[in-house]
């Protein structure tokens, strides 16, 4: 998960929170556990942010959300951070945001800029915004 | 949930629910099932009020329930159904002049008691569904496991301060409520809406989602919140969805159930139907937020009041001051300070929180299910003992 602040359209992240997959089948799909999305929203509002986004790895697949990931996107104005991983190594990470109604979502790819590192050994991306303030 | 027989409508029931009778969704057949059924509110305070109002004003055929509680002045700031005349009065009979008030033509039932262990099954026995609307954690434990072992949906749902939440648990294929959390935090850990406060505007936002899911449910129309946990945050008006699954493990629900009847919740809960807001919203705190304190290097101070032998098992840090030490030792401790306090299971932290609040540390919080579910939910290389 993804905490930061947002505004104007923008997100800019300053904690990039790991998180189990609580998905039964953790190599293809992801799924959060919703205690811990119980957690990173107390652990926001005590920063005084929110969550801005979630991001995860394909490995061996591209960098952009499947089909599964867009029915399990409930979120809308958040970010979804999706890092293509081949033979182990990180490739190319994009960032989509969940738009359009509950009817009709859509992803919305935005431009990352990468500014200094987030905290707590975050990937370092700023989806959508100015480099972060750190 | 069996879908009510319909009820057939007199003409004066026609005009006064004329605009739902032209309602694709609603119709004639639907108000004659919204006239059949029969809803279990379980409390007439500051959930139902609202919802039992618009419950009743939508011909709910049977509204029962279930109150022993007394108005008082201090209630009527969220609390709608009753009035300034009916403080002192008790809550039962000051709802049931209301809703007759409201519409003649809904039949209640007053059940003047706690809810207990003894009595759910058979006063839930006689309706269809079960709106929540309890103000304690024991309470809450009692109608999801009774509506889970009697097959009734519960309509769930919370509130405290700013923030509230709503679902349905115990539909059929859905989630209940132990499947989000199995057990109850440690008594004296939370604040309840007395301490911390609640806006009265509030529970009107969120007992009228129950009372829009109840209706949904007897219509058997739309999309229901089922494994679904429907956030509010009235400050930023935002409202949020996260998503339950039904946990295969679930002491109640569950593959192999370990409750199969109903338990003393009171002593399961370790108070007398103690003060209750919405999880996850106050001052207890679970593995999983304890883990992202870590992981955001915010990690609050932990007391560890095991004994040393169990020390030597594992360990998940801080000071360690064994239980019985604490009170001679609360000069190594500052009061200001938030403190995360665990041992094994949270049992005994949970003594040791409720005895450190008394003593002015109230920022003291009891690391809910203690090393067992950190080992469960967090690390699984700790070892469990
Ligand atoms: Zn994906
Ligand atoms: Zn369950």
């Amino acid at each position: 998960m993804l905490l930061g602040r947002a505004e104007g359209g923008e997100r800019r992240v300053t904690l990039a929170l790991r998180c189990r997959n609580a998905d039964p089948a953790p190599r293809r799909r992801y799924a959060l556990d919703p205690r811990e999305l119980l957690a990173a929203l107390k652990l926001a509002r005590g920063r005084g942010e929110e969550v801005v986004g979630f991001y995860h790895s394909h490995p061996g697949g591209p960098a952009r959300p499947s089909a599964a990931d867009l029915a399990e996107a409930h979120w809308p104005g958040c970010a979804y951070v999706v890092t293509a991983v081949e033979g182990g190594c990180a490739g190319e990470t994009r960032s989509f945001v969940l738009a359009g109604s509950e009817e009709e979502r859509r992803f919305a790819e935005e431009p990352v800029e990468r500014g200094l590192p987030v905290e707590a050994g975050g990937a370092g991306l700023t989806p959508g915004g100015a480099p972060a303030a750190g | 949930m069996a879908t009510p027989t319909p009820s057939a409508l007199a003409d004066d029931e026609v005009q006064r629910y004329a605009r739902h009778l032209v309602m694709p969704e609603v119709g004639r057949d639907g108000q004659e099932r919204i006239k059949a059924a029969r809803v279990l509110c379980v409390g007439a305070g500051g959930l139902g009020s609202p919802l039992l109002l618009y419950l009743g004003a939508a011909g709910v055929g049977t509204l029962g329930i279930v109150d022993f509680d007394v108005v008082d002045v201090s209630n009527l700031q969220r609390q709608v159904i009753h009035g300034t005349p009916d403080v002192g009065r008790k809550k039962l009979a000051s709802a049931a002049e209301r809703l007759r008030a409201v519409n003649p033509h809904v039949q209640v039932r007053p059940f003047e008691t706690r809810l207990t262990s003894q009595n759910a099954m058979e006063i839930l026995q006689d309706f269809d569904v079960v709106v929540d609307g309890t103000d304690n954690f024991a309470t809450r434990y009692l109608v999801n496991d009774a509506c889970v072992l009697s097959g009734k949906p519960n309509v769930h749902g919370a509130v405290f301060r700013f923030e509230g939440q709503a679902s349905v648990f115990s539909a059929p294929g859905g989630p209940c409520y132990r499947c989000l959390y199995p057990e109850p935090p440690p008594p004296g850990t939370v604040p309840s809406c007395a301490e911390g406060g609640v806006l009265g505007i509030l529970p009107g936002l969120v007992g009228l989602i129950q009372a829009t899911e109840t209706l949904k449910l007897l219509l058997g129309k739309g999309d229901p919140l089922v494994g679904r946990l429907l956030l509010v945050d009235a400050l930023a008006m935002r409202f949020r969805e996260v998503k339950i699954r039904k946990d295969p493990a679930c002491p109640v629900c569950g593959e192999r159930p370990t409750v199969t009847g109903l338990i003393d919740y009171e002593a399961f809960c370790g108070t007398r139907g103690g003060p209750l807001e919405a999880r996850g919203m106050g001052a207890e705190m679970t593995v999983e937020e304890l883990a992202a304190r870590r992981q955001a290097g915010d990690e609050p101070l932990l007391l560890d009041v095991r004994e040393p032998h169990e020390l030597r098992i594992c360990s998940i840090g801080g000071l360690h001051i064994p239980m019985n030490e604490v009170p001679a030792r609360l000069g190594e401790l500052d009061p200001s300070r938030e403190l995360v306090v665990y041992c094994r299971s949270g049992a005994r932290s949970g003594q040791v929180v409720a005895f450190l609040r008394q003593r002015g540390f109230a920022r003291a919080v009891n690391l809910t299910g203690g090393i067992l579910a950190w080992a469960d939910r967090v690390d699984q290389k700790v070892a469990k003992y």
